[in-house]
């Protein structure tokens, strides 16, 4: 593991961002047309901050791809008792409960067995959920021999979400545990992975939360297969980058992470906003605000990128991505109430703003294709004669030149990483577990093609939710789409029509008031119009690209979910909990 | 299926059958170990700090 001194590395990253900001700026504002002056400075202010936020991705990725000097971090034998806490909210409780069996089964084996135990921790509402929950938690039971190891507990209130779910299991079991791994209903981890935590955790006194990486497993789909292609393949060096900018004031994506129960019932108890939602109410993005406050407090967050056996599942279309998307838009958003909470760290604060950013970014992007089409109706005539006595004309900067110049930029920002992320994992051998060097090469194309033509997409899709946000319209708690895959084409249409017609209205505009502007605004209209096709067209199966470690040579954890899985397929869930007779007491 | 045994009864008075939800209840009973967590404050509330900072600007003056 790397870790180099964090404020160089925020230095380093912040200032070249921040000259690539500017340069885009000063490059585009020098080669402004005549007249509309300030409609040529908001286009220039509006690229600043678009680059900004480009640069700064792909700076992180460079801090990645840079060689550091590897310092193991500090172990030692786990002796505290480790819970491994599943919030479940509404989901399939027999594949849910599938991966708590093989996690529970690869971990009976291993000599620290006697440390860790699971509590699937219910928010479900529905009464059917609740119902089915029950009866496949008594399966578990009987497979796995697990009681008062495995507990299982529905809450009757679900104040304050997943959240709210995890402080009421602390405020009633907490004390029982020095650490507790919190997961996903989708999370599997391999025993090494969770006991190598737990040694990290004891190694490290003032440790109070490890986030691992998780990589994405069993896409099926095209759209998920190249998510979980970028996931293995590129996440990992953009998480180094990420942990060298952090340092000790490092992430908390809510799941696939240990925490230090003490450190975190003593700081991250939330409280409810004031307010109605979006920006009010409970805090929903829980977990970004966790990591502000156990550093808040003096405790180290810290991410290890080097952890393997860490997966996760993700989503399998686009629709079902652009949902979960709106839920950490409003989450993400409802950040701006927290930048000046009391005593938080800077950095913390920095990762709010850097949150809110993200999703921000995608109305600077619209607004400068709308003014780049708006602008000629904006301008003056060309003023071809401006100096008295030359008596030869001064053409106007060609808008051409400085859209081709802005889009080899943004393309330079977005690819450049990724191709050389594939050229290290080349160089390094690492490539082997994409299917060699030419099959890695090809999905990485594929990869980025694929992310040119949905990149449009979503950005209207987080157009929408931060639109919807700021009008303060609450997106809720919906249950997470997992295993969504095939879509029909209708179900596309009707999901993204209004894509399509802004699509073509802005090609119809770009084509009455600026014409030059048409061939370049294909690429980015062009989706927009398909995007019901593209929806539909990634949402069906995939095999042949974007192979992955996970399938080349997988973990041992994922035959041992499949055996616990194949075991119940044939059972309904009247099987799972057949009725019991209760002994008649005298 | 599961309306075989579908109730939110824990048992059945009549038969003894036990509802799933209330065995899986009972089996799945968290440890009883309570460990408080204190309520963090995450609004700053502006009035008093700018009220003693324009009281500290503006008492002297008064004074004089």
């Amino acid at each position: 593991m790397s870790r180099t001194g964090p404020t160089r590395a925020r230095a380093v990253a912040l200032g070249a961002s921040l000259a690539l900001a500017a340069g885009a700026f000063t490059l585009f504002f020098a080669q402004r047309q005549t007249g509309g002056l300030w409609v040529e400075f908001a286009r220039s202010l509006l690229i600043l901050m678009a680059t900004f936020w480009l640069a700064w991705g792909a700076s992180q990725a460079m801090l990645g791809l840079w060689p550091g000097r590897a310092v193991a971090p500090r172990r030692a034998e786990p002796k505290g008792r480790c819970v491994i806490l599943v919030p479940v909210h509404e989901e399939d409780p027999r594949a849910t409960f599938a991966r708590i069996a093989a996690m529970d089964e690869a971990l009976s084996e291993t000599p620290q067995a006697g440390l860790f135990d699971f509590a699937i921790l219910s928010d479900t509402r529905s009464p059917h959920g609740a119902a089915r929950e029950a009866a496949w938690y008594l399966a578990l039971l009987r497979a796995r021999d697990a009681e008062a190891r495995i507990f299982y507990r529905r809450r009757t209130s679900n104040h304050g979400r997943k959240a709210g779910n995890i402080e009421d299991f602390i405020k009633t079991s907490g004390a029982a545990y020095e650490f507790a791994l919190i997961l996903d209903a989708d999370s599997l981890m391999s025993p090494e992975t969770i006991i190598e935590m737990a040694r990290r955790m004891e190694g490290e006194p003032r440790l109070g939360l490890l986030q691992s990486l998780p990589g994405v497993i069993r896409a099926g789909s095209l759209f998920g297969r190249a998510m979980q292609f970028s996931a293995a393949l590129h996440s990992p060096v953009f998480a180094r980058g990420v942990a060298r900018l952090q340092g000790e004031t490092g992430p908390f994506w809510g799941h696939n992470a240990m925490v230090r129960v003490h450190a975190f019932a003593e700081s991250c108890a939330l409280p409810d906003l004031s307010g109605p939602p979006p920006f009010g109410g409970h805090v929903l993005s829980h977990d970004y605000v966790e990591a502000a406050l156990l550093a808040r407090a003096g405790w180290i967050v810290r991410l290890d990128e080097d952890l393997a056996g860490s997966f996760e599942e993700g989503p399998e279309n686009i629709l079902a991505h652009a949902k979960r998307d709106r839920r950490w838009c409003q989450g993400n958003l409802q950040h701006a109430r927290l930048l000046t909470a009391p005593g938080l760290r800077r950095w913390s604060r920095f990762v709010f703003l850097q949150g809110i950013l993200a999703y921000v970014s995608s109305l600077f992007w619209l607004g400068f294709l709308a003014t780049s089409i708006l602008a000629p109706a904006l301008r003056a005539e060309p003023d071809y004669f401006p100096l008295a006595g030359w008596s030869f004309p001064v053409l106007p900067p060609n808008e051409t030149t400085r859209t081709a110049g802005l889009i080899i930029g943004v393309l330079g920002l977005l690819i450049l990483p990724k191709l050389l992320i594939a050229i290290q994992a080349i160089r390094s051998g690492r490539a082997t577990g994409f299917g060699g060097a030419w099959r890695l090469m090809v999905s990485t194309l594929a990869e980025i093609a694929m992310s040119s033509v949905t990149a449009p997409i979503f950005l209207m899709f987080q157009t929408r939710s931060v639109l919807q946000v700021l009008s303060g319209r609450d997106g809720g708690w919906p249950a997470s789409a997992r295993g969504e895959g095939r879509l029909s084409l209708f179900e596309s249409w009707q999901a993204s029509r209004w894509i399509s017609l802004i699509g073509l209205g802005g090609l119809i505009a770009s084509w009455r008031l600026s014409p030059e502007l048409v061939g370049w605004l294909l690429p980015i209209a062009g989706p927009m119009i398909a995007a019901p096709l593209v929806i539909w067209a990634t949402s069906l199966p995939c095999r042949a690209l974007f192979s992955v470690p996970s399938e080349t040579c997988p973990d041992p954890i994922l035959a041992r979910q499949d055996e616990a899985l194949d075991r119940w397929a044939p059972l309904t869930d009247a099987d799972a909990a057949p009725p019991r007779q209760e002994p008649q007491h005298a | 299926m599961l309306d075989r045994t579908h109730s939110r009864h824990d048992t059945d008075t009549n038969t003894g059958i036990v509802t799933f939800e209330a065995e899986a209840a009972r089996r799945g009973a968290l440890p009883d170990a309570p460990l408080a967590m204190p309520r963090q404050r995450l609004e700053r509330d502006v009035t008093p700090a700018l009220l003693a900072r324009l009281r500290a600007l503006l008492a002297p003056r008064l004074d004089a």
